[in-house]
């Protein structure tokens, strides 16, 4: 007999309900996600709302299937149905997994593929990206409720325990949402952690059924989680991967001391008690064209006359207040906070100054020129693009996430098509930041919607009339580097704007 | 001796100060109906979850059908039988539903056995477990582990609660087996399992204080009454196998847990009182050698509790 | 159902009350030869005792020469020798000696014992005309 397919049978038919509403909701989900991607414009739209009320629901639904699942053939305690038969216990755990793949994976793949196929993607290609959605959601749903389902007796127990372990995640959160800079390898350690120690954790109980030890290595995982995201980011490991230059490398980044007007707006005698945010010039040369740099991390040492020195964690560039469009007069400059303390002792005189740099470099791509319409084209590194409804501006669909950045450029009408001309030109940003690489999210859906921003208002409404063509340029990365820049000697008081 | 159906080594079971089980060493040999006694808490349940690897021994080994106890598992399992009261059944599944279930993992089912006995215990396949009263899903239990014909079968307290005639029906389906089946049970219901049981292990505190042939039991313990004279004086130190004994006026009654023959009785009492009349022997029941036992030894735990001498 | 009187008292070893419950029921007449005695499964499962206890019992008789086995029918009993009656008293062992040591706690001597007894086999036995009862 094979035990395996026996065990799961039973448990079809003991989830009959419980799998009839997932596959239900999903199968809503399917119809009402592509509804969702007709038109971005700015403003949430009902048919999004939905989207988004049955990826919560899907979730919900999941949730409950996994825990009843699992606990179908309970594990802790002494009174359990099938310790005392003969049900092999790795068995039991295989009927379980081939349950998730029956009623959760592939399911959830197939409405991938569907919905892939109807955002006009191919399919093929994009199966290792499935594959790796799928471990991201085991890494995030599956093993987590697996976990907490296999170490609790009753489904009131289990949310408990989970509700415990949503504090947790919370301050996990807020550890990462810190200013510091993650080291590139981050969410994949992290990844690997949950994975390893939480199906370590849900095989262990299911061979030994020593529910205490299967708890500590649940709480492993989460300790782990947290102590990775507490103490790596900022810390030396954060510029893994970045390399030091070369001999000769042409590219150099100096701080600029030549005196510039007050321009920091950012402090005010009130927040300069507990943090002063400081904008220092740069001087960078050496960029060869068609090549930009992206600066992604920095770090500061400061040495005041006295001998104090103070340095900062490896930070998000820029105060992690982003890549500021800089004004007309000023070159390339950063931001950095500073504790209200610090500033204080050293605000008097000057300081000798020094930052050290993580920056991506990155490549100008050949521009890709094309017309586009109401129906859907593939652009190269966007996706699937289209005009919206009113043709003011351009919506891509991409897989997965979000592109990199790129430049969009062609001529709007301010009138109505074929009466007046072509003749705004028109310049926005789609995709991510700066950095020149999409970013990865993992979510149910499998088409991330983004949409072109067009700046000023004139360039915003104007019309993108039948035939005009578009250009897109986009970058991307070719390496990375370390850069230090020499020791400057600067007052603290003019990069406070005071 | 490797057909024993069960053997235990000193077996301990602690839970941090607290002893559950206290280097408990017995033996059942195959076919024979091993009874296990005792008072409430004295440690039975947890010595028949150890034996079916339900929880781990602190100390000592035991070997349940050869099997060592720590590795009864998976396979090794589709011999033994299991009821327990408060083990849990799958409530949503009706019987039919939970002996289908069950079939496929038991290579020696039969299935006329199965048929036989859900008429003997007039059980509906069609309703569910849920839905059944107490009695009845015992026997659904019952069904369960009886029809694969097991080397072993291991009830704990399976009559605990049940109506008079669910425990006749249960009876009747145990006595079936027995021969083929070695059966191991813990039990109150001592009037309904003296008649069958072939060995009596009585635990108290977690400590196995005899283990023993049910005849070998009944024939060392016998109820004991003689006249004496009321002004005799009370014998300087009474013998370690008199238990409760007591006297009022003229009449003494004690239980002897030593008796060989009334003769030899007779000599003993001659020796230690005088004065005392024609002896009466009665047999004691399990149940009354049972209520022996634990008085006794209740009443030594409160003596040493109290400070007195044991 | 069994075919001859028998109450299972705790305490005394099963298979010597079933021995002698089935030597009384024979002897006394109440079972004649070539009745069907009950198998050692119907006899456990009737009187609820280990099989074991009562293939005990059933072994002792044929022993005994009181039942015997027959192939195609099973167990019948057998003609029983003759019993003598000094055998037949000693099954009434038992009885004697309980009523010997409660008369003799009672205070009453030998002559009042055996007066009392003939009295009461008298009212119960005999009847009127002084023959034996069936």
């Amino acid at each position: 007999m094979n035990q395996i397919v026996h065990i799961f049978r039973k448990d079809v038919r003991q989830l009959r309900l419980e799998i009839l509403a997932t596959l239900a909701v999903m199968v809503l989900f399917d119809i009402f996600e592509p509804r969702s991607w007709a038109n971005s414009l700015p403003g949430i739209q009902t048919e999004q709302l939905v989207s988004a009320a049955l990826t919560f629901l899907l979730v919900i639904a999941w949730g409950i299937l996994i825990i009843r699942l699992i606990q179908a053939d309970r594990l802790p305690g002494v009174n359990q149905f099938w310790t005392t038969r003969p049900v092999v216990w790795w068995k039991l755990l295989a009927a379980k997994g081939l349950f998730l793949l029956c009623f959760l994976y592939a399911p959830l793949m197939l409405s991938q593929m569907v919905l892939l196929h109807l955002g006009g993607f191919s399919v093929a290609s994009n199966l290792p990206l499935i594959l790796l959605d799928m471990l991201l959601l085991s890494a995030m749903l599956v093993l987590p409720l697996a976990g907490a389902a296999a170490v609790t007796i009753s489904f009131g127990q289990t949310v408990l325990a989970l509700l415990g372990t949503l504090v947790l995640l919370v301050l996990f959160v807020a550890f990462a949402m810190g200013r510091n800079l993650e080291p590139r390898f981050l969410a994949s350690l992290q990844l690997g952690i949950v994975v390893a120690i939480l199906s370590g954790a849900v095989v262990y109980q299911y061979r030994w059924r020593a529910t205490r030890n299967a708890i500590v290595l649940c709480a492993v995982t989460a300790l782990l989680l947290i102590s990775t995201q507490f103490f790596l980011p900022g810390s030396s490991l954060a510029v893994v991967g970045y390399d030091r230059p070369a001999q000769g490398e042409p590219v150099s980044i100096a701080i600029d001391t030549t005196p510039h007007p007050k321009g920091n707006p950012y402090n005010s005698v009130k927040s300069a008690v507990r943090t002063v945010i400081l904008k220092v010039p740069l001087d960078v040369s050496g960029i060869a064209p068609g090549t930009s740099f992206s600066m992604e991390g920095q770090k500061v040492h400061l040495e005041g006359p006295d001998g104090t020195i103070w340095e900062s964690h490896w930070e998000n560039a820029n105060a992690g207040f982003g890549q500021t469009p800089f004004s007309g007069t000023d070159g390339p400059a950063t931001m950095f906070v500073l504790p209200g303390k610090v500033y204080e002792r050293l605000q008097g005189g000057t300081v000798s100054m020094r930052m050290e740099f993580a920056v991506a470099q990155l490549q100008d791509m050949p521009t890709y020129q094309t017309i586009l319409s109401t129906e859907s084209e593939m652009v190269p590194g966007l996706g699937s693009c289209s005009l919206n409804e009113e043709w003011s501006t351009i919506n891509c669909r991409s897989v997965f996430g979000e592109p990199s950045n790129y430049t969009v450029k062609t001529f709007k009408n301010s009138g109505a098509c074929g009466v007046s001309p072509n003749d705004i030109p028109a310049s926005g940003q789609i995709g991510v930041g700066s950095t020149g690489e999409s970013r990865m999210t993992h979510g149910i859906s499998p088409v991330t919607l983004s949409m072109v921003n067009f700046g000023p208002p004139g360039q915003r409404w104007g019309r993108i009339c039948a035939g005009t063509p578009i250009t897109f340029a986009g970058k991307r990365v070719v390496r990375r580097l370390q850069m230090q820049t020499a020791t400057a000697t600067v007052s603290l008081k003019d990069l406070a704007g005071f | 001796m490797n057909d024993l159906s069960i053997a235990t080594h000193s077996l301990t079971r602690t839970y941090g100060a607290l002893t559950a089980l206290k280097d408990v060493t017995l033996s059942v040999d195959p076919g024979s109906v091993y009874a296990l006694v005792g008072p409430n808490g004295a440690g039975k349940t947890t010595l028949i979850q150890l034996l079916m690897n339900l929880q781990p021994a602190s100390a000592g080994t035991a070997e349940v059908l050869g099997v060592p106890m720590g590795e009864i598992r998976g396979a090794a399992l589709n011999r033994i039988g299991y009821v327990s009261e408060s083990q849990e059944l799958p409530e949503w599944m009706t019987v039919g539903e939970l002996l289908d279930y069950l079939r496929p993992f038991y290579p020696t089912w039969d299935r006329e056995l199965e048929q036989q006995l859900l008429r003997d215990f007039a059980l509906p396949r069609e309703r569910k477990l849920k839905q059944l009263s107490r009695g009845m899903r015992m026997k659904a239990a019952f069904a369960g582990a009886l029809s694969f014909r097991p080397a072993l079968l291991v009830l704990d307290e399976p009559f605990s609660g049940l109506d008079p005639l669910v425990r006749d029906e249960l009876i009747q389906g145990l006595l079936d087996r027995i021969g083929e089946t070695t059966l191991f049970l813990s039990s109150h219901d001592l009037a309904e399992i003296e008649s069958f049981a072939s060995h009596v292990g009585y635990l108290e505190e977690g400590s196995l204080l005899f283990s023993e042939e049910m005849t070998t039991l009944s024939n060392r313990f016998r109820q004991i009454e003689f006249q004496v004279d009321p002004a005799s004086a009370p014998p300087p130190k009474l013998p370690d196998a008199w238990m409760e004994f007591e006297r009022s006026g003229s009449l003494v009654r004690f239980t002897h847990s030593a008796f060989v023959s009334e003769a030899e009785a007779r000599a003993e009492i001659a020796t230690l009182f005088p004065t005392a009349g024609v002896a009466d022997f009665a047999p004691m029941s399990l149940r009354s050698i049972f209520l022996a036992n634990a008085r006794t030894h209740r009443t030594l735990r409160g003596r040493l509790e109290s400070g007195g001498k044991a | 159902m069994t075919p001859f009187p028998i109450k299972i008292q705790p305490g005394l070893p099963i298979s010597d009350q079933i021995v002698y419950a089935a030597k009384r029921a024979i002897l006394f007449g109440q079972m004649r030869a070539g009745d069907a005695f009950p198998s050692v499964r119907a006899l456990s499962k009737e009187l609820r005792i280990n099989p074991n206890t009562a293939h005990k019992a059933v072994t002792e008789l044929i022993n005994a020469g009181l039942l015997a086995m027959h192939p195609g029918i099973g167990t019948v009993v057998a003609t029983p020798p003759d019993a003598t009656p000094q055998e037949r008293s000693r099954l009434l062992g038992r009885q004697i000696e309980e009523l010997v040591v409660e008369a003799r706690r009672l205070g009453v001597d030998r002559k009042e014992l055996l007066r009392c007894l003939a009295k009461q086999y008298e009212l119960l036995i005999l009847n009127p005309r002084g023959q034996v009862r069936r």
